[in-house]
């Protein structure tokens, strides 16, 4: 099955793989008429680099991928893409949001959700040309999702649901992909899945950014991390990235590193040393 | 018996059917948008808005239709404006705006009793109050809406399910929403004479939820949705003349009676389709609802 997935969206056909894009934060602030969510973010993610975006709940991932798709206007900085103000290049831009945001009440198919992909590029009116539905049945197929393209998004399992979103980003060919959580809430086998499907468009040129918060399932196997908790904590590959100091002061709570030849595993203490010193810790329990 | 063709021997009768197939089927169209965005609210409110319009240009002796239009068309902003900054809870927002201006018009009413019988008309729908001049208003309106909604099909329905990926796919989703607002304000100034506008939100909604319990695709619910509305803007109005009730009454009480057979109608086919499931593995998984 994994083979199957790792197959190339584009390019066994002849076509040439498009060539990624250089994304880059420069000084920039963000927030939401509060406390900056985003502090003076200076980063270069080079063409082709597969980057792991980590970090606590609340920590601005989310924030940090809006921006740079241009939907969060930074309060101080600016997002760059290949040198230009991202407003003049989402063309080259994809992005696959958490699927917890999505409606899936809501009616369309498949198919009708790969096809928007290109809403403004096949015509505004309701039909769409044949080739189009070919590239999208294609494009389906090399996402292991043939045959499902007149089936409800609500009727697929959790993985297909997360290809089908996958599918509407690729379908337009971009160049940065960004992913919001792209492996919350999937089984393994999924997830493995979607981590070798995204090295895969990575090894054909795209830039490709995700965010997650499993450090030892997804962050580990990622080529490079950026660690953000409103400012960036840390960056690098997993092996540097991956040690007690950074990733305590990243999760503000005690985290341990151990590693085991290649592999770095983390183990949180979710409680004190000793219970005693929890209970030190409280006036009111001591004086009851 | 009753003469079952009778009623299409009369003029008036046959201007209030087409003109109610028309504003049922307009209805049923932007209703699709209505449902899915959750505007059910704005709908209902921005109908009761738009009868203030009218009656305060009844006061100043303006057309109706250029009133209520002016009127809808400057609460629909409004309303669109509130709802895309969200900061004042939306909601209570619409309530105050729509509510004082539907007060407006009950006061305006009250103190000069005198045409409160016209008005009846555009509170609950009259197919009698249904002249030429309504008949043509609903005809352009609805071409008019169904040109805009079908020459920005992909783009509406893109903003409408995913504006924030919309948006990155170069979709004008602000556009898209204010395009939204005028359609509703439009189809409501324009079905008000045969529906009422306090009927007119459940000629909106009923049609668009029956089509969504009939099927998944949004282009099947878009078209079965304006089918649902113009069956009931005909039912509806054929049992208002041999009941002799008001118009509007009669529309969605068959849309409504519509909606509880496509209810027991979908039940029906998911137990059919679990019953088919548990008997053998063959054929598709089961639906995650």
């Amino acid at each position: 099955m994994a083979e199957r997935l790792c197959s190339l969206p584009w390019g066994d056909d002849g076509a040439v793989a498009p060539r990624g894009v250089q994304l880059e934060f420069r000084g920039v602030t963000c927030s939401y008429d509060g406390p900056p969510v985003l502090q003076d973010i200076t980063l270069r993610i080079a063409p082709g680099q597969l980057v792991g975006l980590v970090g606590p709940s609340g920590s601005g991932k989310t924030t940090f991928l809006k921006a740079a798709l241009g939907l969060v206007k930074p309060v101080a900085g600016m997002v760059l893409i290949d040198g230009q103000p991202v407003g003049r290049c989402r063309a080259l831009l994809g992005y696959v949001p958490q699927v917890e945001t999505v409606d899936w009440s809501f009616p369309v198919t498949v198919e009708e959700v790969v096809l928007m992909g290109r809403a403004m590029a096949l015509g505004p009116w309701p039909w769409t040309s044949r080739r189009a539905r070919t590239e999208a049945r294609v494009l389906l197929a090399r996402l292991g999702l043939a045959g499902l393209e007149r089936r409800h998004i609500r009727e697929l399992s959790g993985g297909q649901q997360q290809r089908v979103f996958l599918a509407r980003a690729l379908f337009r060919q971009p160049r940065l992909l960004l992913l919001d959580e792209p492996t919350s809430g999937v089984d393994i086998r999924t997830r493995h899945e979607i981590l070798h499907l995204l090295a895969e468009l990575q090894a054909q040129g795209t830039t490709i950014v995700l965010s997650t918060h499993e450090l030892n399932a997804v962050a580990t196997h990622l080529p490079y991390l950026v660690c953000l908790n409103r400012t960036v904590i840390a960056h690098g590959p997993p092996s540097v990235v991956f040690r007690d100091e950074v990733l305590s002061r990243l999760y503000n709570a005690p985290l341990r590193v151990v590693r085991e030849g290649d592999v770095a595993v983390v183990i949180d203490h979710p409680w004190p040393t000793t219970p005693a010193a929890a209970v030190q810790e409280s006036p009111s329990r001591r004086s009851s | 018996m009753p003469n079952l063709v009778e009623p299409f021997g009369y003029e008036f009768f046959t201007r209030g059917l087409l003109a109610a197939v028309l504003a049922g089927g307009l209805c049923g169209l932007v209703g699709v948008y209505v449902v899915l965005r959750h505007m059910s609210y704005i709908g209902h409110g921005l109908s009761h808005s738009i009868f203030g319009g009218a009656v305060l240009g009844y006061v100043l002796h303006l057309n109706f239709y250029l009133a209520a239009s002016v009127w809808g068309v400057l609460s629909a902003l409004l309303i669109n404006e509130t709802v895309r900054r969200r900061r004042i809870g939306a909601d209570a927002a619409i309530g105050i705006v729509t509510t004082a201006s539907f007060a407006l018009g009950v006061a305006i009413i009250s103190h000069a009793r005198q045409f409160t019988t016209n008005f009846e008309a555009a509170l609950f729908g009259n197919v009698l109050g249904v002249a030429r001049e309504d008949l043509l208003v609903v005809a352009a309106t609805a071409v008019g809406c169904g040109m805009a909604v079908f020459c920005a099909y992909k783009p509406l329905l893109f903003a409408t399910f995913d504006p924030e990926v919309a948006e990155v796919h170069g979709v004008p989703t602000a556009w898209m929403d204010t395009l939204l607002a005028l359609v509703l304000a439009a189809t409501i100034v324009a079905s008000m004479q045969v529906l009422g506008v306090t009927l007119i939100a459940a000629a909106l909604v009923i049609p668009a939820v029956i089509a969504r319990q009939l099927t998944h695709s949004f282009g099947r619910m878009m078209l079965l949705s304006t089918a649902i509305g113009a069956l009931c803007g005909a039912a509806g109005i054929y049992l208002s003349y041999f009941f002799d009730v008001a118009s509007g009454a009669t529309v969605v009480l068959v849309a409504a009676g519509l909606f509880v057979l496509s209810g027991l109608y979908a039940d029906l086919r998911r137990a059919r389709r679990r019953i088919a499931q548990l008997a053998g593995p063959r054929g598709a998984p089961a639906p995650l609802d």
